[in-house]
């Protein structure tokens, strides 16, 4: 087995080329190692590189030197002869696989805090007029922001990457698993991309606060013509990475919406039977509510006629001949009784005028009428606005079998 | 009486003792549904008369509502449905589209062979194949599902289960206090 260099502290220089021919030559040894996260022995090495070998392979012992020299590999922590692909090179292939790790909101803050402090930073370095200073500030500034650029598109391409395994069902999930998964994605991955893209929230104020104090160290280093290119592509990249955090939480919502709606309701359906079928171990059966849910009318015929009575019955009224109705019998003799008009007895009253006695007057005309007729007529002589009339003390009159008592009431034509 | 209203109303004999006896009507009802959608207004006017409550559900089916008790077959087939809505959640990706879509062979569901939920069936007086077959005849009976033989498919109608679903949730979370906003 070669030399290994991994327990080195000092990670000594390789020439870029050098990685990327080998990687170009070896591809499939380094993806088997990338397809172990849990590490392998340097026997196992061994076994991995013989496996892929080609025709006229370099010996596995100086492939093992090589891939160690190249930084390819590494010791993991704690564990003595055992080796995985160094974090760097893993992070390159995810980024090639498209292979995406969801970063946890912590990370962001991390990311936020940075960039705020350097904004401040660089605030005051031009303040100070110490462009060194304010060098090192747009630097560390860059940094932050292609952070903070990386971490948004490694949740974006994660969630994706999540929702394609669960729409495809590579792994079998059930409902509630699929919904909780979701909820995860939903909760701790979605809202921290749009905690950077809300202008509600203080990321929104702190990415304008450090475009203004990039424009403003830029018109302040005009004179200085790579500050103020540095100090203009800095702003250029916070404008970028702006564009593409609400591209990328766009984009995230948009895929993840309808399958958090789905399965919101798969979930509620699943929740809702689930605790239906708990309520009746607890409880009982009466506790489901499900007569009172499934009520039907009640509809009982009670009395109906069956059709054949109500043919037959209509057969009778059909076949019936009505005769003629009874006249009615008026006995001979018998007197008309006419109806006494109030009208024609105030015009005859009014030809009488004046009148001493109203009812005396109505008692000697119409005395063989019901006593109720002539005090319609006495009441509507009262009542009459062309009459003067003047009442005295009250009398007695006699008619048709009755004593009335009134008023005694004159009356005389108005003027 | 509305001005419209008459009683020369297409399949009123068929519609009027389907719904009477809690029938669900849909649309695999053909002429039937049709002839009640077309004319719904109508028709909910003349049952109303008659001391009907016409149901038009928003998955477009209809049905009388009433105080009568259906009890036993009420609860027979509730508790049935309740486990195949847990079953499907469990071993499904989609409850809603097996649920509706998919056929279920009664021997095949696992209402009488786990333990748990043989102990609700048993609640509910269904303890063996035959009990089971006719509690699918009820969801026949009632318009909730199509039968052959021992292969049940679901109908429209069957979206009440998921209502009774929903509702005792809501019950339940109106009574809890808040926690999460999912």
């Amino acid at each position: 087995m070669g030399r290994y260099y991994c327990d080195s502290p000092v990670r000594m220089h390789v020439n870029p080329q050098s990685v990327l021919r080998f990687a170009a030559d070896h591809y499939p040894l380094l993806r088997e190692i990338y397809d172990q996260p849990e590490g392998f022995s340097p026997a196992d090495l061994t076994s991995v590189i013989e496996s892929h070998a080609d025709e006229n392979p370099p010996s596995p012992s100086y492939v093992v030197e090589r891939i160690q020299e190249l930084h390819l590999i590494e010791e993991r922590p704690g564990e003595t002869a055992t080796y995985e692909m160094t974090p760097f090179v893993r992070e390159f292939f995810e980024f090639l696989l498209r292979q995406h790790h969801l970063a946890t909101p912590e990370v962001l803050k991390g990311y936020l805090n940075e960039l705020e402090g350097q904004t401040s930073e660089l605030d005051e370095s031009v303040r100070v007029d110490d462009p060194a200073r304010t060098q090192r500030a747009v630097q560390k500034l860059n940094a932050a922001i292609e952070s903070i650029r990386k971490f948004s598109f490694g949740n974006y391409a994660g969630i994706v990457d999540q929702l394609l395994k669960l729409k495809s069902d590579r792994e079998q999930y059930s409902v509630k698993e699929r919904f909780e998964i979701i909820v995860d994605l939903w909760e701790h991955y979605l809202k921290p991309l749009e905690e950077l893209v809300s202008v509600r929230k203080s990321t929104e104020v702190a990415f304008n606060r450090l475009d203004r104090h990039l424009q403003q160290a830029a018109d302040i280093y005009q004179l200085d013509g790579r500050m103020h290119r540095e100090l203009l592509s800095t702003r250029h990249r916070l404008t970028r990475m702006r564009r593409e955090l609400a591209s990328h939480y766009q984009s995230s919502y948009t895929e993840l919406l309808p399958l958090y709606d789905t399965y919101r309701r798969q979930n509620r359906l699943y929740r809702g039977a689930s605790r239906l079928l708990e309520r009746l171990s607890r409880n009982g059966l009466n506790s489901l509510g499900l007569t009172e849910f499934f009520a039907l009318p009640v509809h009982r015929n009670k009395g109906l006629l069956a059709d054949s009575e109500i043919e037959s019955y209509l057969h009778i009224v059909h076949d019936y001949t009505p005769t003629a109705p009874r006249p009615i019998a008026i006995p001979d003799g018998a007197p008309a009784r006419g109806f006494l008009s109030v009208e024609e007895a105030l015009d005859e009253l009014s030809r009488s005028l004046p009148v001493k006695d109203v009812m005396s007057w109505c008692v000697e005309r119409y005395n063989d009428r019901p006593p109720r007729e002539l005090l319609k007529v006495f009441q509507a002589v009262i009542r009459e606005p062309s009459f003067v009339r003047y009442f005295t003390r009250r009398g007695t009159y006699r008619c048709n079998g009755f004593l009335l008592e009134a008023p005694t009431v004159t009356v005389h034509a108005r003027p | 009486m509305s001005s419209e209203s008459n009683f020369d109303l297409p399949h009123l004999s068929d519609i009027f003792d389907r719904l009477r006896r809690g029938h669900h009507l849909c649309t695999d009802d053909g002429e039937l549904f049709y002839a009640l959608q077309e004319r719904e207004h109508l028709f909910r006017d003349l049952f109303e008369r008659l001391g009907f409550d016409l149901v038009r559900h928003d998955r477009d089916f209809y049905y009388f509502h009433g105080t009568g008790s259906l009890s036993k077959t009420a609860r027979r087939m509730g508790v049935f449905v309740l486990i195949l809505v847990e079953h499907l959640a469990e071993t499904t990706e989609d409850i809603e589209t097996q649920f509706m879509q998919g056929s279920f062979i009664l021997a095949e569901l696992p209402h009488l062979s786990k333990e748990r939920y043989c102990s609700y069936m048993k609640e509910v007086g269904v303890t063996d194949d035959d009990d089971l077959i006719n509690v699918a005849r009820n969801l026949e009976q009632f318009g909730f599902a199509d039968r052959n033989s021992d292969r049940i498919h679901f109908r429209t109608p069957a979206y009440r289960f998921f209502d009774l679903c929903f509702s005792a949730l809501d019950q339940d979370d109106s009574a809890e206090p808040a926690t999460t906003a999912v």
